[in-house]
């Protein structure tokens, strides 16, 4: 009877084990969830700080979850860290986003930070699969429609007004797909429902307006841009419209009025003097339109030189990839050294250089690089990183051992990271830290053979 | 009935028709169609087996995509040996830093032999030219009858001086007009009014191999060829004839040689009547310019006030060929650009003030060329009706556009605007089977090779044979060919003002320098009269330093008469 006393024992013994097991788990993966939330709290309430501490808690004890990256990249959208926020937001992606609602807003978060491109690859599989929500719907079709890809626009907005028919925004969205589809009929039916809607909503106006001065239209397009700017009055792009819709119908002094008032307010944008001036000259105002034209000259030609400037850089990063890739370092470095001739923060190109010599041993000529990306970004686990390649390789462990620590407080699901740590950890005669590390790394990537090895020998010496 | 909206129908450029001009334009639609109606087509595409033409042009395309394999074929219609025949000058690619041709590649001199064939004297007159090479711009920089060949490139330049035997000479460094770098369109003018043909260069972009950049992967995992925003822009150059068989650099100093832009096509014309000619130049991705000449070698850019610079929207476009001529009758110039798809091309109508006005928007040809990506260009007349036409060839800079954008192809159309009541109205289906097929075209030069006083063109193809198209229209119409000599003036006489006037209507054709892309158009001019069977008048008012105005009347129809400075009519051909 013994034996079965004891399997009994066992068997009760073990369901405890389980039951405290599941207990600890699940109070840890609330103490997580509360992290989370006090995260985003303080997020909300602009205590970015807190926010941010919150966050990293919560990725030292899940290092593979995507959100409290999402969240600290939002947390620093919202506080105008855009290049952080990006960092946050890369590693979000990087571990994959499992839930549409996050995914939707890591696609808001890329659209804030122009990048709609990624913003729209983050959505397309949801919505290719039907699990998109509604919202999401949307915001995948204004990704499209900024983007002026109008099929694929309207092709997802009809599928969110299928959903949501009701919804105010219908309308207005669907006349200006239309406006992009130079389908000017159909969207002046959609639009005249928006105004009709709302009568008193500037946007369905000027949305309107635009169609109408699209379709040569001008004297109905000039009574509706009026209303637009009766109804807000200080918006520029508004009194834009009004004003070269006057042009077109030949009213020269009166397109001057709109455009002149249209340049002073705040959000001006380029064009306006473009057009200001024409006007001006037209009207006969030959030196005034000389000297607009002029600051539209000046402004123009530095936005184009910083748009030449952002094609030379994307097209060089380009280059010095694909160099690299097809092995050839010497190429790519010299690409990424053109980079920073165009622009000496770049990230990218200062973050590939760093690599390039460190992984060659010159960590003399990777410093200048490591020290850019540190100052260019002092919160970021990537610079810190590189920083404590550099200490390691410049013999200072103590210094290799703070930046890699801090590197690891941002980003504690880096098994590269983990491993450089065993090593550091190693190198000073840390051998338990230095297992620690080493198993983290392999749990993080248990297919890396180095990795093992790296932790037997840290085990072996510490039981020795 | 208005529709939904009340639109105006969408008028065509420069006037909107009336009711009764409407009916009139169905009238005279049906009058062509019925005047035409013949079993030839307006242009016939003549094969090499028939025009001699077994030239074929190189690409040089690379798996590293350099910038300059999308943008050669240039071509010239030319008499070099003064027979009465137009010659033909095409461009090819050849060895430079970044290509090593793999058989050796050559320019081509195809001599007219007045049968309707070509053969390739090349060898023999001396311009093979082996430069990786863009186009060529003609002129009797020597005044001593015979044209002269200025040839750009990717590399240097070239001047070849036609030693009037039947053979050339390179003079280049000789004469100090040698450019380095990426040179493209040239024209021919007298800037300076001194009787002497002046030259000006564009220069395209900063681009050698050092600096290549490629811009990764397109959307099928494949390199690409960059937009030219990637690459740093240049100054033009102008080179002032010294008289001597030498030029100056006349560019430091000037405007000219301040503003830097993306140089592809330039066309010089007296846009404000002033007899000083005027630089206009098509710019890839910057502000096309437009240089006022206010004698002394100073000059004004005053593209953007001029409205010519920017699109309607005030940004640059990619602009490629460009053209000038009195399109409306009205005596003054309008200017023309071809520019790359999705960019509208630009018809700019003169205000007679320095200004202009952009037609093209909500046009019958902003709708015909929305997608295409536009080169060679050239106003003329090819039926004879007195008004100027205009003929346009196109091809995608993307080779690979095709397997990765829905609308827009690598081989286009070629285009065929016919100018009805002041509108171009695109007529290419009517133009016969070679305006059905597609090209990768670049170069476009208008030259009556067969001497029946109806343009022909030639358009090179990049990669591929070139394409002579025959015009072979039916109209019936009355016409005069004028070949001007200079004496005091250039003796090319480009600058000159010719006005003729049939059945009391005036019109008026300027003899201008350059136009279209890469290329050089035969230099006589050719007055359509429409159904009339007389020319009132021709008067012609000779470039300065002349101050000879000649009348002509009485004016023998339907040939060629050449007209000397101060003496009249000299000889019909």
């Amino acid at each position: 009877m013994r034996r079965p006393c004891l399997l009994g024992a066992l068997l009760v013994g073990a369901l405890f084990f389980c039951v405290s097991l599941f207990l600890t788990v699940d109070v840890r993966a609330e103490a997580g969830a509360d992290l989370l939330e006090e995260g985003r709290q303080s997020a909300q309430a602009g205590e970015l700080s807190s926010a941010l501490l919150s966050f990293s808690a919560y990725k030292q004890e899940h290092p593979n979850d995507p959100r409290p990256y999402l969240y600290s990249g939002m947390a620093l959208l919202k506080a105008g860290r855009g290049r952080d926020a990006a960092i946050e937001l890369d590693e979000a992606a990087a571990r994959g986003l499992s839930e549409a609602g996050d995914a939707i807003e890591y696609a808001r978060g890329r659209m804030e930070l122009g990048n709609l491109r990624e913003a729209a690859r983050a959505l397309a599989e949801w919505e290719e699969s039907d699990r998109l929500p509604a919202e999401g719907l949307w915001v995948l079709s204004d990704i499209h429609y900024r983007l002026k890809e109008a099929q694929d626009a309207q092709r997802v907005f009809e599928k969110f007004a299928a959903r949501q028919p009701d919804d105010p925004r219908v309308n207005l969205r669907r006349g200006q797909i239309y406006i992009y589809l130079e389908e000017y009929e159909k969207a002046l039916t959609s639009l005249e429902h928006a105004v009709w809607a709302n009568p008193e909503s500037p946007e369905a106006h000027f949305e309107m307006a635009r169609t109408l001065y699209y379709g040569i239209n001008f004297e109905a397009g000039k009574k509706v841009a009026a209303k637009a700017v009766a109804l807000d009055p200080d918006n520029p792009e508004y009194l834009h419209l009004l004003g070269i819709t006057c042009d077109r119908l030949e009213q020269y002094d009166e397109a001057v009025s709109h455009l002149e008032k249209a340049a002073e307010l705040p959000g001006a944008f380029n064009r306006i003097y473009f057009d200001l001036g024409n006007a001006l000259r037209k009207a006969g105002n030959t030196a005034r339109a000389q000297e607009v034209l002029k600051t539209y000259r000046s402004l123009h030609q530095e936005s184009e030189a910083q748009a030449n400037r952002d094609k030379i850089i994307e097209a060089l990063l380009n280059q010095g990839r694909l160099q690299i890739q097809q092995g050839d370092i010497g190429a790519g470095r010299s690409s990424f050294l053109r980079v920073l001739e165009q622009d000496p923060d770049d990230w990218l190109a200062n973050s590939f250089l760093a690599k390039i010599y460190l992984s060659s041993g010159r960590g003399r000529l990777a410093q200048p690089h490591v020290d850019k990306l540190l100052e260019l970004a002092p919160d970021s686990s990537e610079a810190h990183y590189l920083a404590a390649m550099y200490w390691r390789q410049a013999r200072d462990a103590s210094k290799a051992l703070s930046h890699a620590e801090e590197s690891k407080r941002l980003r504690p699901g880096d098994a590269e990271l983990r491993n450089l740590l065993g090593n550091l950890y190693f190198a000073l005669g840390q051998w338990e830290e230095a297992a620690q590390e080493y198993a983290a790394a392999v749990g993080l990537a248990p297919d890396r053979l180095d990795f093992q090895a790296n932790h037997k020998t840290a085990l072996k010496k510490l039981n020795r | 009935m208005k529709n939904l909206l009340g639109y105006r129908a969408a008028a065509p450029l420069l006037s909107g028709p009336s009711a009764a001009g409407c009916v009139l334009a169905l009238w005279l639609a049906f009058c062509g169609l019925a005047a035409g109606q013949s079993d030839k087509p307006l242009f016939q595409s003549i094969p090499p087996s028939q025009s001699g033409i077994t030239w074929v042009h190189e690409s040089a395309r690379s798996e590293e995509h350099y910038l300059p394999e999308t943008m050669s074929g240039g071509l010239a219609f030319l008499d070099y040996d003064q027979d009465g025949w137009m010659d033909l000058y095409m461009v090819n690619t050849g060895p430079s830093e970044f290509f090593t041709p793999t058989t050796p590649l050559s320019n081509a001199l195809l001599r007219n032999q007045g049968d309707g064939t070509f053969r390739d004297v090349t060898a023999k007159a001396g311009v093979e030219a082996r430069t990786f090479g863009m186009g060529a711009a003609v002129g009797d920089y020597d005044n001593d009858g015979y044209p002269d060949l200025y040839l750009t490139s990717h590399g240097r330049t070239i001047l070849y001086r036609n030693k009037g035997d039947g053979t050339f000479e390179d003079v280049t460094e000789k004469a100090g007009v040698l450019v380095e770098g990426w040179t493209t369109s040239a024209a021919w003018f007298d800037y300076d009014n001194d009787g002497l043909l002046d030259l000006f260069v564009c220069n395209f972009v900063k681009f050698s191999k050092e600096h290549h950049i490629s811009c990764g992967l397109n959307p099928l995992g494949k390199s690409f060829y960059c937009v030219p925003r990637v690459f740093e822009p240049t100054s033009g150059k102008l080179f002032r004839n010294n008289g001597d068989g030498t030029f100056s650099d006349a560019a430091e100093g000037t405007a000219i040689g301040e503003v830097k832009g993306k140089a592809l096509g330039v066309v010089t014309a007296d846009i404000n009547n002033d007899r000083r000619l005027d630089i206009f130049v098509a710019n890839d991705t910057v502000q096309d310019f437009l240089f006022i000449n206010r004698g002394k070698n100073e000059w004004e850019e005053v593209g953007l006030f001029a409205g010519v610079g920017l699109s309607s929207e005030g940004s640059a476009q990619s602009g490629m060929g460009v053209d000038a001529a009195d399109f409306d009758g009205d005596g003054w110039q309008e200017l023309y650009v071809a520019n790359i798809d999705h960019q509208y091309f630009s018809l700019f109508k003169n205000n007679r003030d320095e200004s202009f006005q952009d037609l093209s928007i909500s046009s019958p040809l902003g709708r015909s060329t929305f997608l295409l990506s536009g080169w060679g260009v050239r106003f003329f007349d090819f039926d004879h009706d007195g008004d100027l036409d205009l003929i346009q060839a196109n091809g995608h800079p993307d080779d690979m556009i095709d397997e990765y954008a829905s609308s827009v192809t690598y081989r286009e159309p070629l285009l065929l605007f016919e100018n009805r009541q002041g509108g171009l109205v695109d007529i290419s289906d009517q133009a016969g089977p070679a305006f059905k097929h597609t090209y990768p075209a670049r170069g476009l030069a208008l030259g009556d090779y067969d001497n029946d006083g109806r343009s022909d063109a030639a358009i090179a193809n990049i990669g591929e044979a070139p394409l002579l198209l025959r015009n072979q229209s039916q109209s019936g119409h009355h016409w005069v060919g004028l070949r001007l000599v200079g004496r005091t003036c250039n003796r090319d006489a480009v600058g000159a003002k010719v006005t003729y006037s049939v059945e009391g209507k005036a019109r008026t054709r300027f003899l201008n320098g350059g136009g279209s892309y890469l290329s050089a158009h035969d230099p006589r001019l050719i007055l359509g009269l429409g159904p009339a069977d007389k020319v009132d008048w021709i008067e012609i008012r000779w470039p300065l330093p002349s101050d000879k105005v000649e009348r002509l009347e009485e004016v023998p129809l339907d040939r060629y008469l050449t007209v000397e400075e101060g003496k009249g009519i000299v000889a019909p051909e």
